[in-house]
């Protein structure tokens, strides 16, 4: 995308289209500017601008906090697709139904204390809460 | 359809300087019957070339949210480095050492001495965390007390015809500091667009956090631009000088206001992120035209101040207007 410090529009260009297209951002252009989105489809702009960069891990602080249901599964499809696709991700939740649709793995974090660790088959509901307000 | 509408709209405030200048030389024009003359135009061109030149420097100082107050001192001096050294050089009694300078030489001085001065700022807002308008205020006094020191007070005059050809000659139909201002926009430009550098820029304007945090270096950034607005008002310094073929000490006192001004007026915001150096270049060509206008028309230079004080004031109630309905 830079050479020499210069940037290579087109291929900025470029970059943008592929990765509005991949995630289904609704916008009328790559110019339009991201806080004129809606929430869900900022969230899933900045999805864009991470993955741009080709991580190995990617970490998902609340990815869908304050975005309507149907963002919401559409965030979570993403996650799954990413996911399969061989990209190590850490998402960090505090809902239930959400864990339990995404994750293969849980960990349970409570007063900075890890109180459970689980693969998804053996979590229930219970016990996560219960290590949650657990404090050892 | 409403998408469409919205980025007509906003073609249109970027063009809204554009306009006004229209509207200001039409105005000027009706007036005066020597507004519109090739030699005005190139009079009012070559006038407005050192501020053009400063103001690129400054917009780039301002995309990041900060300011530079010292260009106007930074440019005295430099000036003064360049005049003193190509007339005089440096002499050193105790070693018995003399040391002439070339035009050349000397130019390369006064333009490192802008760098080491901006560099110097740079560093000090970025080092000790000081906010930029205090630093470059600090860095105001003392570059203006330098000068007082190397010149001791006195203007450096009779430089000589090679030196003066800087800001007075004409190259192919063009004066010559019409060239070097015009070089300076296109380099600007280049750098705010289209390279990385650009990009930070904006970034730091923007949100210096976030930038911070996505892994830019502010600190080199931030030094690399105040190092470029010293370097540029060090070439502002050479066409004053070389067009007065005197460097006064008190040269250019109340340029960084202009320069401000034409930033300001120009669209770019003074919280940084938004703003462009092609406004500031007709920000510029307002002011110098504003100026130009009134001296034709026989207007009293203490109005003139008057004028460009409330143009300025329009000029941010009109960007202010803008930006609300923007969201």
């Amino acid at each position: 995308m830079e050479r020499n410090g210069f940037l290579n529009t087109k291929v900025e260009a470029d970059l943008a289209t592929k990765y509005i297209q991949e995630l289904g951002i609704k916008t009328s252009s790559s110019g339009q500017l991201i806080k004129q989105l809606s929430g869900g489809n900022q969230q899933k702009a900045i999805l864009g601008k991470w993955l741009a960069t080709h991580p190995k891990v990617l970490l998902l602080d609340e990815p869908t906090r304050g975005i309507d249901v149907h963002a919401k599964s559409e965030i979570y499809k993403l996650i799954l697709q990413l996911a399969s696709s061989g990209l190590g991700i850490i998402m960090v939740s505090s809902e239930l139904p959400e864990i339990f649709a995404v994750s293969d793995r849980v960990l349970v974090l409570s007063e900075g204390q890890l109180t459970l660790e689980t693969g998804i088959n053996q979590a229930t509901e219970d016990k996560l809460l219960k290590a949650a307000i657990s404090n050892k | 359809m409403q998408t469409t509408l919205e980025s007509q709209k906003k073609r249109l405030a970027k063009l809204q300087p554009l306009i006004a200048l229209f509207i200001l030389c039409l105005i000027i024009g009706f007036l005066s019957d020597k507004f519109f003359t090739v030699s005005n135009f190139w009079n009012v061109l070559r006038q407005i070339s050192v501020n053009i030149c400063i103001s690129v420097g400054m917009t780039l100082v301002v995309l990041m949210a900060g300011i530079d107050l010292s260009v106007g001192s930074v440019l005295a001096l430099c000036g003064a480095v360049t005049a003193g050294l190509f007339k005089m050089g440096i002499e050193l009694p105790s070693q018995n050492l003399y040391i002439g300078f070339t035009l050349l030489g000397a130019a390369l001085a006064g333009v490192l001495t802008g760098a080491l001065l901006g560099f110097f700022n740079g560093f000090v807002i970025t080092r000790f965390k000081v906010p930029s308008f205090v630093a470059t205020l600090a860095m105001l006094t003392v570059a203006r007390g330098l000068t007082m020191l190397w010149t001791k007070g006195f203007p450096i005059s009779g430089l000589g015809e090679q030196f003066a050809y800087l800001g007075t000659g004409w190259l192919v139909g063009v004066p010559v500091p019409v060239w070097i201002s015009a070089v300076v926009v296109a380099v600007a430009i280049l750098i705010s667009d289209k390279t990385k550098l650009g990009r930070y820029i904006y970034a730091i304007g923007g949100n210096e956090n976030a930038s911070l945090l996505s892994g830019i270096n502010i600190t080199k950034v931030k030094i690399t631009v105040y190092t470029i607005a010293g370097v540029l008002a060090a070439i502002g310094g050479l066409m004053v000088t070389s067009r007065l073929d005197s460097a006064q000490p008190n040269a250019s006192t109340g340029y960084e206001l202009d320069s401000i001004a034409a930033v300001v007026i120009g669209g770019t915001s003074l919280s940084g992120g938004k703003g462009s150096i092609w406004g500031t270049v007709l920000g510029a060509i307002i002011i110098g035209v504003l100026n130009n206008g009134l001296v034709l028309l026989n207007v009293s230079p203490f109005w003139q101040q008057v004028v460009k004080g409330f143009v300025i004031l329009l000029a941010v109630i009109i960007d202010k207007a803008n930006s609300k309905n923007e969201e």
